[in-house]
């Protein structure tokens, strides 16, 4: 294998790679564990165990298998699929009859309309896939993960009261919300958290630091 | 029975339960006509935040959600040729090229009226078929609850649209979610870490506000643009719309029973239900050339199914705790974490909690006829509302609805995970449905298996002695092969 094979193929990886093999890990160590049980109660982790790993490593595996499992392993077998598929037959026919010229000519804001966010992430995917701080930025999926997340162990620390204003106006910075609105969502997720506080009597204003 | 009914339109009439219906259906029809949002998520969110009430009442307010958003998504398929749920997929064929006509109006009264009656007619039908489904449930015992589970299980390989085997994982992935805590029937801790919080294992239902709730806004963070892409101008007629409809009920006799059938059907849900009442009015239609570009008919039928699959969907939900929906899912949450047990006891000691529900969602339909009919013109608002004002305060109510469900971090945690998780399982087209199933249906599998095996010494014998068993044995096999039989037959 040469260097510039192996830079493609890595580049080739995507989040569902990440994703199969992660499954795999937790399984296998899922199925390892479930040997220490008294039995039965091993038994049902091992099956659920074994087939989350043996279909995720024929899913990483796809495309070096031999055409005929490969086929058996990525084809759709819903047994009400037509139904999906005539309503996408009516629904797409307008974009899928165009030309690649006709596409070119469509403006930006038009075309990731008519486009599904399938092809238009193809697209993006196509234009480069470097890393950078300002593409991790301007992709608002992950800054929500990413804000999420932080909300989440910020809250485990010092409590829901403090952080959940916090993480709002966070959010609204960050997609450029008006102050009104960014003001009205604040004091809407605060009155929430008080809200839930008073009528539930959950301490909420208390992490681990503090509490 | 008789006692049962009384004593349920006795709780309905007491107006608290009134008073939750009627703000059930109002949330519904909000997140229903928000494209991406949903009944679901709705549910979701509501459902921690339902601890205070009273079991009936939480019950019937996250029914009414399940109504008013089923009914909700039909606007956002009219207005923007987006279904605000999936159960309104088909309703955008007809409702959205009569929005561009200019029949707007007409359009979403037919979509109310339909709703109303497909909800009315098939309320009616599930009460006078209870007596039966008690008996039937009466004839479960531990060996029958294991299969059925099961069978909800193999449905696996119906919900899962796309590749059978990333449906599968998705199942299997849940059941392994669902084994974490103390074993059944035996005091074995699994994949505990010797921490006391994770005893009583993952919670489902944190398990279901992450996968409906945060990973849905992380999905909808990246779409384009607000919800509403685009509008049209909201004109046409509210009495041209419920003529419409009255003048054809054979059409929502039929398209209702359709939803009612195929939503009894664990696994197959509105999407479903509402395609095939719209292709059986395509069939009989005298007018059939018309569909797709605005006929009534096309908009009649799906909206009779949609609201109508509620009631079926309660059936095997009630009945066996087995889910048909994500929804539907949420909704056996709610029962279990207010101490109603689906099974006998919903059709035998609890029976007049039961008929309190079916009252209340016979109810709801009222005030969808009177919401739709009386708010047809500013419906659009709803619409336009942007995604970016709607994410951070479900986010907020998500995580905060995580902890409150039993007041520790770990489901707030598993939130988040499997927030991001489900995002990710989404985006590769991993369906999310199969493994709530995997999540709901892995521990009632798993005790109803140990206790048929402790009564039989440990013989498999036991699932295929009774006629019942067999029967379910026999659909199970059929289940699992349906996919690949049905390539087969048309290789």
């Amino acid at each position: 294998m040469n260097e510039s094979t192996l830079s493609d193929r890595l580049r080739d990886l995507t989040a569902e790679h990440a994703l199969l093999v992660g499954l795999i890990l937790l399984s296998a160590w899922m199925f390892v564990e479930s040997f220490t049980f008294r039995e039965p109660s091993g038994l049902f982790p091992r099956f659920a165990a074994a087939v989350t790993i043996g279909g995720s490593l024929l899913l990483l595996v796809r495309n070096y298998l031999p055409p005929s499992v490969q086929s058996f392993v990525m084809e759709s077998a819903d047994v009400f699929d037509s139904y999906e598929e005539d309503l996408e037959d009516l629904t797409d026919e307008e974009v899928e009859d165009l030309t690649a010229e006709e596409i070119a000519d469509i403006p930006d804001e038009q075309l990731q309309e008519e486009l599904t966010d399938e092809q238009l992430e193809e697209i993006e995917s196509s234009e480069g896939k470097e890393w950078s701080l300002r593409r991790l930025y301007d992709d608002k999926r992950f800054m929500l993960s990413a804000l999420t997340t932080v909300y989440v162990v910020t809250s485990y620390l010092v409590g829901f009261l403090a952080t959940s204003p916090l993480f709002v106006v966070a959010y609204s910075l960050y997609v450029g919300h008006s102050r009104v609105l960014t003001g009205f969502l604040t004091a809407l997720s605060l009155a929430v958290v008080f809200g839930f506080m008073q009528i539930l009597n959950v301490p909420l204003d208390r992490g681990i630091l503090f509490g | 029975m008789i006692d049962a009914f009384s004593e349920a339109i006795a709780t309905v009439l007491t107006g608290e339960p009134i008073l939750w219906l009627v703000l059930g259906v109002l949330i519904g029809i909000f997140v229903g006509s928000l494209p991406g949002i949903g009944a679901s998520l709705g549910m979701a969110l509501i459902l921690p935040l339902t601890l205070p009430l009273d079991g009936v009442n939480a019950i019937i307010l996250l029914v009414s959600i399940y109504s008013g958003g089923m009914y909700g998504g039909s606007i956002a398929a009219i207005l923007l040729n987006a279904p605000g749920t999936s159960a309104a997929a088909a309703t955008t064929l007809d409702g959205y090229p009569l929005s561009r006509k200019g029949f707007a109006i007409t359009a979403l009264a037919m979509s109310a009226t339909a709703s109303t009656l497909g909800g009315f007619i098939t309320i009616i039908l599930l009460i006078l078929i209870s007596p039966f489904l008690v008996q039937l449930v009466l004839m479960f015992g531990s060996p029958e609850y294991f299969l059925i589970s099961l069978l909800g299980i193999s449905m696996i390989a119906i919900v899962a649209r796309g590749s059978v085997i990333k449906g599968i994982i998705s199942g299997m992935f849940g059941l392994l979610i669902a084994t974490v805590g103390i074993a059944p029937m035996i005091p074995q801790q699994r994949y505990t870490f010797g921490s006391f919080i994770l005893y009583d294992g993952i919670s489902f239902v944190a398990a279901l506000i992450g996968l409906f709730a945060i990973a849905e806004m992380i999905n909808l963070a990246g779409e384009k643009g607000g919800v509403a892409k685009s509008s049209v101008e909201i004109t046409g007629s509210v009495k041209d719309g419920i003529t419409s409809v009255l003048k054809r009920p054979y059409l929502v006799f039929k398209s209702s029973l359709i939803g009612m059938g195929i939503g009894s059907i664990p696994g197959a849900g509105s999407t479903v239900s509402t395609f095939v009442a719209y292709a059986e009015a395509l069939r009989s239609s005298s007018t059939s050339e018309t569909f797709g570009d605005g006929n009534h008919e096309g908009v009649i039928s799906a909206e009779s199914a949609n609201n109508a699959t509620i009631s079926g969907s309660l059936i095997p939900t009630f009945s066996f705790g087995i889910p048909g929906s994500g929804a539907t899912a949420v909704l056996l949450g709610g029962l279990i974490m207010h101490g109603l047990q689906p099974g006998p006891n919903l059709f035998s000691a609890d029976l007049a909690i039961t008929y309190t529900v079916f009252i209340a969602l016979f109810l709801g339909n009222f005030v969808i006829l009177a919401v739709g009919l009386t708010l047809i013109s500013r419906m659009g608002y709803l619409t336009r509302i942007d995604t970016d004002i709607i994410i951070p305060i479900i986010v907020v109510l998500g995580v905060v609805g995580g902890y409150l469900l039993r007041l520790n971090w770990l489901d707030v945690f598993t939130v988040l995970a499997l927030g991001i998780i489900g995002y990710y399982m989404k985006k590769y087209n991993y369906s999310i449905i199969a493994l709530v199933l995997g999540i709901v249906l892995g521990p009632i599998a798993e005790e109803n298996l140990a206790r048929s095996l402790v009564l039989s010494d440990g013989s498999l014998l036991i699932f295929v002695t009774k006629p019942l068993s067999l029967v379910i044995v026999i659909a199970i096999v059929l289940l699992t092969m349906g996919p690949f039989l049905k390539k087969a037959f048309l290789d």
